[in-house]
């Protein structure tokens, strides 16, 4: 893989761009361009940035590039029986570290081995003075300062460009198993909050339209003894491996349709909220898609209601986020000015104006 | 070791034979729910225990990357013989997250300042290993020296930039968990880059 150190050139180009008064578009691999709302700047790429700079197996730590593909991450995690515990999306094959970081998603570990933000130990980034800041750093507990890192996941590159990332990794689970029930929807949802609630190794519950399907991980003793209690059809490792990836990428049947995608983030025993379409569950309950025709607002209504939010995630129409409560905006438009007083990065990419 | 009964017999096995593979000379397992909770009260009566050593204590916390713990382990023993006072080491070295005791006694002149010099030579020690001033309990008032060592201007700014975006008006806790460039000038601990002094318009004292 090539390697490259380009936060000078980077930094230039931030440079240039406050002094001629231009906003940027912060592009990695671009596989997630979808995400978040389509905007039109000069391209600052990154991708070229890359490579992996310190990867200790024995401190559970990776420090890496922005622009190092997932992939090369991933493979080289895998060769010392370690993973990145919240099973990133790649969305192709061009994914990067920095745009993983950025867009903040997670796939089916995500409740039970933590999120992107929950692994992210440190950052090296350009803010919109041009400065290259640094926090956080590679230990594991690190309370100095303001936690200026995990502010980073999620902005989808609004806060600044960031150059070098530090991640916890965890090792991967001993043995695997995929329990298969033919359920309704409804079952599946009552079967999610009653096995949330035991001591179960479970490091994923989905109900993908058909099938309530849970992932047990860990010591082969221990699997042993929650499959005797769960029962269900047990899924081949090839094709519960098969089926956890098309999970993650949206691979699954599922997910091959024209109808708008929408995300929906809410507490996991949420009832099922009243919006015409089809469901996918994952999360054990606490991430939902629905294929649907409805529109916006009262999606946007109906997940106010539960405390949730919403999202457009793949649409014609393109991609949308829950509106924020004025107080809310106020606080997100004070933040961006912070780290980008000048207006220079990605901006109307997270909400409009800025 | 957690998860479920099965899942904690196999964890133990294995950490079992890991520990003796590694010259340990015995290893007990706790049988009942007395005997576990006295093995704990090993660990969470030491900071008591250690009172009984000494008058004061002034307790640490920072955090290192964890095969630098014998590096810091022994820099710290070289502080101690140093400055003239004990130090007794008590943390979670699974994460790295020390917390040594310095023992003083604040009735004896200068005890109480010279401790507190070794706790920062202490944390100087934790930052150029790769650490961090603060693991689990955070800046208040008086790590806050250690702050200006840590992070350079522009990431102290960028703080301070970020404080103001929640409180405009400066209303809350002003002056703590961030320093001020100003005290970090007079601390002197600023970084200074080839040979120019940032913030020359501030004054120094």
């Amino acid at each position: 893989m090539r390697e490259s150190d380009n936060s000078l050139i980077l930094r230039e180009r931030v440079l240039a761009a406050i002094a001629d008064k231009k906003s940027l578009q912060i592009i990695g691999g671009n596989s997630k361009a979808f995400y978040g709302r389509s905007i039109t700047a000069e391209p600052l790429h990154i991708a070229e940035h890359s490579g992996i700079l310190h990867y200790e197996p024995s401190e559970l730590v990776i420090t890496a590039r922005a622009g190092t593909p997932l992939a090369e991450i991933e493979t080289t995690l895998a060769a010392q029986g370690q993973m990145l515990a919240f099973e990133p999306p790649h969305f192709g094959t061009t994914a990067t570290l920095g745009g993983t970081v950025a867009a903040g998603l997670s796939g089916s570990r995500r409740p039970y081995a933590g999120a992107v933000r929950d692994v992210v130990l440190g950052v090296r980034l350009l803010n919109g003075h041009g400065d290259m800041v640094k926090f956080g750093g590679e230990v594991m507990k690190n309370v100095a300062g303001f936690d200026v890192s995990r502010l980073q996941v999620g902005a989808l590159g609004t806060l600044g460009v960031l150059l070098d990332i530090s991640l916890k990794v965890l090792p991967r689970p001993e043995t695997e198993t995929t329990l298969a029930f033919s359920m309704t929807e409804a079952q599946a949802l009552t079967a999610m909050i009653e096995y949330g609630k035991k001591n179960l190794p479970i490091s994923a519950m989905c109900f993908d339209g058909e099938a309530f399907n849970i992932r047990l991980s860990g010591a082969e003793a221990a699997i042993a003894k929650s499959r005797q209690h769960l029962g269900g059809e047990v899924l081949s490792p090839i094709n519960a491996e098969t089926f956890w990836l098309s999970v993650r990428e949206q691979q699954h049947a599922f997910f091959q349709s024209e109808t708008p995608l929408w995300r929906l983030s809410m507490a996991p025993a949420t009832a099922q909220p009243k919006l015409s379409g089809t469901w996918f569950i994952d999360w054990g309950g606490a991430l939902r898609w629905l294929k649907t025709e409805e529109n916006s607002e009262t999606i946007f209504a109906a997940m106010t209601v539960v405390s949730g939010s919403a999202c457009r995630f793949r649409s014609s129409l393109g991609c949308e986020f829950q509106p924020l409560t004025p107080e809310l905006e106020k606080l997100h438009r004070n933040i961006k000015r912070a780290f980008d007083p000048h207006g220079i990065f990605n901006i109307g990419r997270l909400y409009p104006s800025w | 070791m957690d998860g479920n009964s099965a899942q904690v017999s196999a964890d133990l096995a294995k950490a079992r034979n890991i520990l003796l593979a590694q010259g340990a000379t015995e290893v007990q397992l706790a049988e009942t729910e007395t005997e576990r909770k006295k093995f704990w009260a090993g660990r969470k009566s030491t900071f008591t225990a250690l009172g009984r050593l000494s008058p004061d204590y002034y307790c640490m916390d920072g955090t290192i990357p964890r095969k630098h713990l014998a590096e810091v382990l022994g820099g710290i023993s070289q502080l101690s013989a140093q400055f003239g006072l004990p130090v007794a080491n008590v943390f979670h070295a699974g994460d790295g997250n020390l917390h040594p005791l310095i023992l003083y006694d604040a009735s004896k002149d200068g005890d109480l300042q010279r401790a507190e010099s070794l706790g920062h030579e202490i944390l100087q020690l934790c930052i150029a290993v790769g650490g961090t001033i603060t693991g689990e309990h955070g800046v208040g008032m008086e790590k806050i020296n250690a702050m200006c060592i840590q992070f350079g201007t522009a990431e102290l700014q960028q703080f301070h930039a970020l404080k103001a975006a929640f409180d405009p008006r400066g209303l809350l806790n002003p002056g703590k968990a961030i320093p001020s460039l100003p005290r970090c000038a007079e601390f002197g601990a600023l970084h200074v880059h080839h040979g120019q002094l940032p913030h020359p318009e501030l004054e120094r004292f």
